[in-house]
C-alpha cells in the first residue's frame, strides 16, 4: 500500500467538517438513561442486530422505528424528543465490519432470445459474462404475455445448463418486470425448486404489461406494491430463499415518480433495494462518425409523456457522465432518499439486448410472428431462433456484452447465490464503468473507538461529539479494460449529507445539505504504486449523516445542477449522438451511515 | 364552451424575433385560452396529430398556439390547449374541440395556460421555417420562439447553431415561448425533444 505517499494521504480538519453533519442545538447535556428490559426489552437494545431478534421483538422494533423512537439511543430524553432528526433515523445497515470481503462483479440486467427485442442464447450471454470477468449475473427477459405463459418456464433449463457449463459464474433467473404505473425493474430470486413458479406467478399476477396496468394511476401503483408484497410472502413462506427488486433506467422516461420509489422501498420485506445508478446501453451514444449508433447514451433521449411525473425537470431525462440523473445529481433524488436514513442502493448494468460491434443477427429481425430457420415463432414458442451470422459488423446497436463496460461489485464473505443477494440487500456494493479501478474499500470509524467500523451499506454507531474518520482506499486499474487501454483515475470525491429523517412530501427529490466536501487528486498515485488511501475526519458529530464516494477519469465535468457549492466538478450532461463511453468513466460507491447515539464520550 | 383570456407579461408570442426580456411590460395583446378535455392523448405524437387538425380549422385566428400540458389524475393525460390573440367565435371553438376529439373543457390545462404555462407547444407562428440547421438568431427571427434555454443550466453562446431536425416543440413559460436545447455533435445544439422517441422493449 502506498497510501502515505505525497498526495495520496490527505486529512481534512475541523473547518471543513464542522459546518456540515454537526447538528447544532441538539441537547448534549442531559443524562441519558438507556431503557432496558421491561416491555421493550431486546427490541430497543441496538447491540442486538435485527437478524437475531425474535419475530415479536423485530416487529416491536419496527413499530418503534416507524414512530421515530429508535436510533438515537432510546434515552429518556430521547424518547421525549423523538422529533429530532437523530431520533428519526434507524440504523439502516447495521454494523458492517470492514472485514475482508470478496468482491464479486456482476450485472443484474441482461436479455436473451426470450425477450421480444433481443436475440442471444442464454449460453451466449453467460459465456460472454464469464469471458469479461463477471462472477454473477441475472437473466432478465421482459415480462409480458408470452414470457409469462411460456418463456419464463423455457428459460430455466437453459439457465441450469449454463450454470453447469460455467461453474465460475452465478447465474440467477429473474425477469424485467414492467412495474405497474412505472418503468421497468429487475426482479430475481435465489435458485431453488420454485424459482420458475415464483417468477411465473409473480409475472402473471403483477406485471404491468400482462395485467394491462402500465399507465400511471393510483390503482396501478398499488398493484406494484402488491407485487412486492407477494414476493415478500414467498420468501416468508419459504417458497424461495430470497427475492430482490431493483428499478431499472429509473429516470429515462420520467415515469418513476419519487413517491412510487418510496412506496416500493417501504413495501413489506425489503424486496425493493435500489435502482440502476447507471443504465445499460452505454454504447448508444458512440458517434456515427466513429462508426457508432449516434444515439443518446443509455438511450436516454426521450421527452415527457402522459405517464411522466410532472415535477421532473427536463434534464432528468438525460444521462450525466453515463449515470442516471437520480444518482448523478449531488443533492438530488438518491440523496433525498438517503437523507431519510433509509437504505436505497445503486447498481450499474449492461441491459444487453444486442451488442455493438457484434457480427450476429436475429434471423427474424425481431419479428415476433415470423418463423425462424428452425421453425420457432416468438409469440408461439416464447423465444426466437438462435442468432445467425449476419455477414457484417453491427454498428447500429447500443449495448455492450455483460461485464464489458458496466460492473456492479458486491462484497460477500464467501461466494454463493444467497450471499450475493444478502450483500446486495446490505448495500455492500460499488459500481464502475470501463474498469476504471480495480478495487474500492471504504471504512468509517470513530477516532476513539477504531475497533468498530462500518463499510458500504452499513451504519456506524458513535457517541455524540465523537470525531469520525472516513477512509477510502482505491486500487487503480492495474491492467487494460476491454477497450484495451488502462484507464487513469484522476479524482475521488467525498459526498456527505445529513440524515434529516422522514419526509412529509413523498415526491421530494432534493435534499439541501448533501454536497461534495472534499476531492482527492489521484493523478500521482500510479507512480506511487497504484493504491492510495484518503482519510477525511468529521469532527464533533452531532447528528446522523451519511458519506458516499465517486471517482472519475476527469475527462468530462461540469458544475453540478445545484451549483458549485454543492458539486463543483460533477458529471457532464452527455452529448446527444456524441458520447464516447470510454472517454468518460466514473465509479460510485453506496453510502455508509453514521448514527450518533447515547451520551457523549467522557461526559459522565 | 367558453374561452378565458390572459394578458402575458411579455412580448406577444406572435412577434417575430422577440427576445427574452426582463421587462415586465404588459403591452402584449390578450391571449385567449381554450382548454380541452382530451383524455385520449397520452403521447407527444398523438398531440401533434390533434394539434395539426386543430390548426387546420377554418377561422382559427392567425398567431394561434396549440399545445399540451400534463394533466395529473386518472387518467393522467395530455390536455390540449389553444391560445389565440383574439377570442374564438363559438362555432370555431366547437370546431376546434371536435377536431381535437375533446370530451369537453379542460380546466387544468386552461388554468396553467392562463398563468402563462404550456408544457409543450406543437403549433406556433413560423414553425414551418424551422427546418435544417439554423443560427440561433435566425431561428428566433423566423418564428415565435422567443428564447433558447440550455438544458440543465448550460449557457448558450451567442453564435450557437441549432440543428432543428425539423422537429421544434417549445414550451410556454411565464407567457414566453422558449425552446429547450441540448448540446449535440460538432458543437451544434438540438432541441430537447427528439423527433422519434426511443421506445424500448415490448411493454410500453
Amino acid at each position: 500500500m502506498s497510501g502515505s505517499h505525497h498526495g495520496a494521504h490527505s486529512h481534512s480538519h475541523g473547518d471543513h467538517a464542522h459546518d456540515h453533519p454537526h447538528q447544532h442545538g441538539h441537547p448534549h447535556t442531559h443524562e441519558a438513561t438507556p431503557v432496558e428490559g421491561g416491555v421493550l426489552g431486546e427490541a430497543v437494545d441496538l447491540t442486538v442486530p435485527d437478524a437475531e431478534l425474535s419475530p415479536a421483538a423485530l416487529s416491536r422494533r419496527g413499530v418503534l422505528r416507524g414512530a421515530g423512537l429508535l436510533g438515537a439511543g432510546l434515552s429518556a430524553a430521547g424518547a421525549v424528543g423523538a422529533a429530532s432528526p437523530a431520533a428519526a433515523v434507524g440504523r439502516p445497515g447495521g454494523d458492517r465490519p470492514g472485514e475482508r470481503y470478496q468482491w464479486l462483479a456482476g450485472d443484474h440486467h441482461i436479455h436473451t432470445q426470450y425477450s421480444p427485442d433481443a436475440m442471444y442464447r442464454v449460453s451466449d450471454q453467460v459465456r460472454a459474462a464469464n469471458q469479461y470477468g463477471l462472477d454473477w449475473m441475472v437473466i432478465t427477459d421482459h415480462g409480458g404475455e408470452t414470457h409469462a405463459r411460456i418463456g419464463v418456464e423455457k428459460t430455466n433449463p437453459d439457465i441450469r445448463a449454463a450454470r453447469q457449463a460455467n461453474p465460475d459464474v452465478l447465474v440467477f433467473q429473474g425477469l424485467e418486470w414492467n412495474i405497474p404505473s412505472a418503468e421497468h425493474g429487475t426482479v430475481f430470486v435465489a435458485p431453488g425448486p420454485n424459482e420458475v413458479s415464483v417468477l411465473q406467478q409473480f409475472e402473471q399476477g403483477y406485471d404491468g404489461s400482462v395485467r394491462g396496468a402500465s399507465s400511471s394511476s393510483p390503482a396501478n401503483e398499488a398493484l406494484a406494491v402488491a407485487g412486492l408484497t407477494f414476493l415478500a410472502q414467498q420468501v416468508r413462506d419459504g417458497r424461495t430463499p430470497d427475492a430482490l427488486m431493483l428499478a431499472n433506467h429509473p429516470a429515462r422516461n420520467g415515469v418513476d415518480s419519487p413517491h412510487e420509489i418510496r412506496g416500493w422501498r417501504d413495501a413489506p420485506g425489503r424486496i425493493a433495494i435500489g435502482m440502476e445508478g447507471a443504465p445499460g446501453h452505454q454504447a448508444a451514444g458512440i458517434p456515427a462518425d466513429a462508426l457508432g449508433p449516434g444515439s443518446a447514451r443509455g438511450y436516454y433521449g426521450n421527452s415527457p409523456s402522459a405517464n411522466s411525473f410532472a415535477g421532473y425537470p427536463l434534464e432528468s431525462y438525460r444521462t450525466w457522465g453515463g449515470f442516471d440523473w437520480m444518482t448523478s445529481t449531488v443533492g438530488g433524488l438518491w440523496d433525498s432518499l438517503l437523507a431519510e436514513g433509509l437504505p436505497w442502493w445503486v447498481t450499474a448494468n449492461s441491459d444487453s439486448h444486442s451488442v455493438y460491434g457484434d457480427w450476429s443477427v436475429n434471423p427474424t429481425g425481431n419479428d415476433r410472428t415470423a418463423t425462424g430457420p428452425d421453425g420457432r415463432v416468438f409469440e408461439v414458442d416464447g423465444l426466437y431462433s438462435d442468432p445467425v451470422y449476419g455477414g457484417q459488423i453491427q454498428t447500429g446497436r447500443g449495448d455492450f456484452w455483460p461485464g464489458f463496460y458496466s460492473r456492479t461489485h458486491v462484497g460477500v464473505p464467501r461466494a454463493g447465490y444467497r450471499q450475493v443477494m444478502a450483500a446486495m440487500r446490505d448495500g455492500r456494493v460499488w459500481v464502475d464503468h470501463g474498469r476504471l479501478v480495480d478495487a474500492v474499500d471504504v471504512r468509517v470509524r470513530a477516532v476513539t473507538a477504531t475497533s468498530r467500523e462500518s463499510t458500504l451499506g452499513g451504519s456506524l454507531r458513535v457517541r455524540q461529539g465523537d470525531d469520525v474518520e472516513v477512509t477510502i482506499t482505491v486500487a487503480l486499474a492495474s491492467g487494460p479494460n476491454w477497450a484495451t487501454f488502462r484507464p487513469e483515475l484522476a479524482r475521488v470525491d467525498l459526498i456527505v449529507g445529513q440524515v434529516t429523517g422522514a419526509v412529509t412530501d413523498r415526491d421530494v427529490f432534493t435534499t439541501p445539505t448533501t454536497r461534495v466536501v472534499q476531492s482527492f487528486d489521484t493523478t500521482g498515485v500510479r507512480a506511487q504504486g497504484g493504491t492510495a488511501s484518503f482519510t477525511y475526519t468529521v469532527r464533533d458529530v452531532g447528528g446522523p449523516f451519511y458519506v458516499r464516494f465517486r471517482g472519475t477519469d476527469g475527462k468530462r465535468s461540469q458544475v453540478g445542477i445545484y451549483g458549485a457549492a454543492v458539486d463543483p466538478q460533477g458529471p457532464a450532461l452527455d452529448v446527444e449522438g456524441d458520447a464516447d463511453p470510454w472517454e468518460d468513466l466514473w465509479f460510485y460507491t453506496n453510502p455508509v451511515f453514521v448514527v450518533p447515539e447515547g451520551r457523549p464520550r467522557g461526559r459522565r | 364552451m367558453t374561452t378565458t383570456s390572459t394578458r402575458p407579461a411579455s412580448p406577444p408570442a406572435g412577434a417575430p424575433g422577440a427576445r427574452p426580456s426582463d421587462d415586465a411590460g404588459d403591452e402584449g395583446p390578450a391571449r385567449h385560452v381554450l382548454g380541452l378535455l382530451t383524455p385520449h392523448l397520452r403521447r407527444p405524437a398523438e398531440v401533434d396529430h390533434a394539434a395539426a387538425l386543430v390548426a387546420a380549422v377554418p377561422g382559427l385566428p392567425t398567431g394561434a398556439l396549440v399545445g399540451s400540458t400534463l394533466v395529473p389524475g386518472a387518467p393522467q393525460h395530455l390536455g390540449l390547449v389553444v391560445l389565440t390573440p383574439s377570442p374564438l367565435p363559438e362555432e370555431v371553438a366547437l370546431a376546434v374541440a371536435t377536431a381535437a376529439g375533446a370530451d369537453g373543457a379542460g380546466t387544468h390545462v386552461a388554468e396553467r395556460a392562463t398563468s402563462g404555462v404550456v408544457d409543450r407547444v406543437a403549433v406556433f407562428p413560423g414553425r414551418e421555417h424551422l427546418v435544417g440547421v439554423l443560427a440561433a438568431r435566425d431561428l428566433l427571427a423566423a418564428s415565435a420562439v422567443e428564447a433558447l434555454v440550455g438544458l440543465g443550466g448550460l449557457a448558450l453562446p451567442a453564435d450557437a447553431v441549432v440543428d432543428t431536425r425539423a422537429h421544434v416543440r417549445p414550451r410556454l413559460a411565464d407567457g414566453r415561448l422558449v425552446l429547450d436545447v441540448q448540446p449535440s455533435r460538432g458543437g451544434r445544439w438540438v432541441p430537447f425533444e427528439p423527433p422519434v422517441q426511443h421506445s424500448c422493449c415490448s411493454a410500453h
